[in-house]
């Protein structure tokens, strides 16, 4: 059975992982965490309603916005899109993440080296 | 009989307690436990077991609640510090019994603020803390229902006394 992801590690993703989901179209709460658990395998584990704080907090951040919609169902719903800012953001993000997978590559390289 | 509109309906209240202006808030967070309990209802469970499961999944309410509080307004933050300290209070008095000292606490205050105005030439500003303060006992009254009841009662009752 594949090992859950750390709760800090988690903590840590949560901005990139929603703005790169909020990328790739507009979305609402239940399915940004829906797509986080498949395309995690079930190894990121999110309490559902932590989501909507940090939601939150981007958007006051500017860096997504939100409008009012219905579901299916008829009840209204509340949908988030990336803003501009945000796509920058992510952009950041990324070049943080893969900064530091590459220190931790160059970082394993000379252990092997040493052995 | 459980009631499944009206458990969500109050667990999402719990959760995000900081002001009556946070119904869009509301209802983003019930639109997910409905769509956890429909989940769980297809799996073939009870409207009930359905409503625990999806509640589990929501997470440990009293983590989700300080991550609301974060996010809230100074003027939210107060209105859920005036809450709990109702709740507080209520546990300990009786209503009656916070009514008199909301009006004993509020005649202090008022003494002291006329006191401090006039007597001693204090400025606006002190005057406008004072009545700030002097406000807090009747906001604390005003904003729960079943102590607005208890005041309008008590309130009668001294009326007829003294008249």
């Amino acid at each position: 059975m594949a090992q859950a992801i750390p709760k800090d590690l988690v903590a840590a993703s949560a901005t990139p992982l929603i703005l790169s989901i909020l990328s790739q179209g507009d979305s609402y709460g239940y399915a940004i965490i829906h797509q986080v658990r498949e395309i995690s395998d079930g190894e990121l584990e999110w309490a559902d309603g932590m989501l909507y704080p940090i939601l939150h907090r981007l958007e006051k951040k500017d860096l997504i916005e939100s409008y009012a919609g219905r579901a299916e169902t008829g009840r209204s719903r509340k949908y988030y899109r990336l803003r501009p800012e945000g796509r920058e953001e992510l952009a950041l993000q990324r070049k943080l993440w893969d900064r530091l997978h590459s220190m931790i590559e160059t970082l394993e390289g000379e252990t092997a080296c040493l052995t | 009989m459980f009631d499944l509109n009206k458990e969500i309906d109050q667990w999402c209240r719990e959760i995000i307690q900081h002001g009556c202006a946070r119904t869009t808030e509301r209802n983003e967070l019930k639109d997910h436990l409905f769509c956890l309990v429909e989940e769980h209802q297809a799996r073939g469970l009870t409207d009930q077991a359905a409503f625990v499961a999806s509640i589990r999944q929501m997470g440990d309410s009293d983590l989700i609640t300080a991550e609301y509080a974060k996010n809230a307004s100074l003027m939210h933050k107060i209105l859920a510090y005036d809450r709990n300290l109702q709740r507080s209070l209520l546990a300990r008095f009786s209503g009656k019994q916070l009514i008199v000292f909301s009006l004993i606490y509020s005649l202090v205050c008022a003494g002291l603020m006329i006191s401090g105005a006039w007597w001693f030439d204090a400025g606006d500003q002190l005057v406008n803390w004072m009545l700030a303060i002097w406000l807090v006992p009747f906001l604390l009254v005003a904003s729960n229902p079943e102590l607005r009841k208890a005041e309008c009662a008590f309130l009668k009752q001294l009326v007829k006394r003294t008249s």
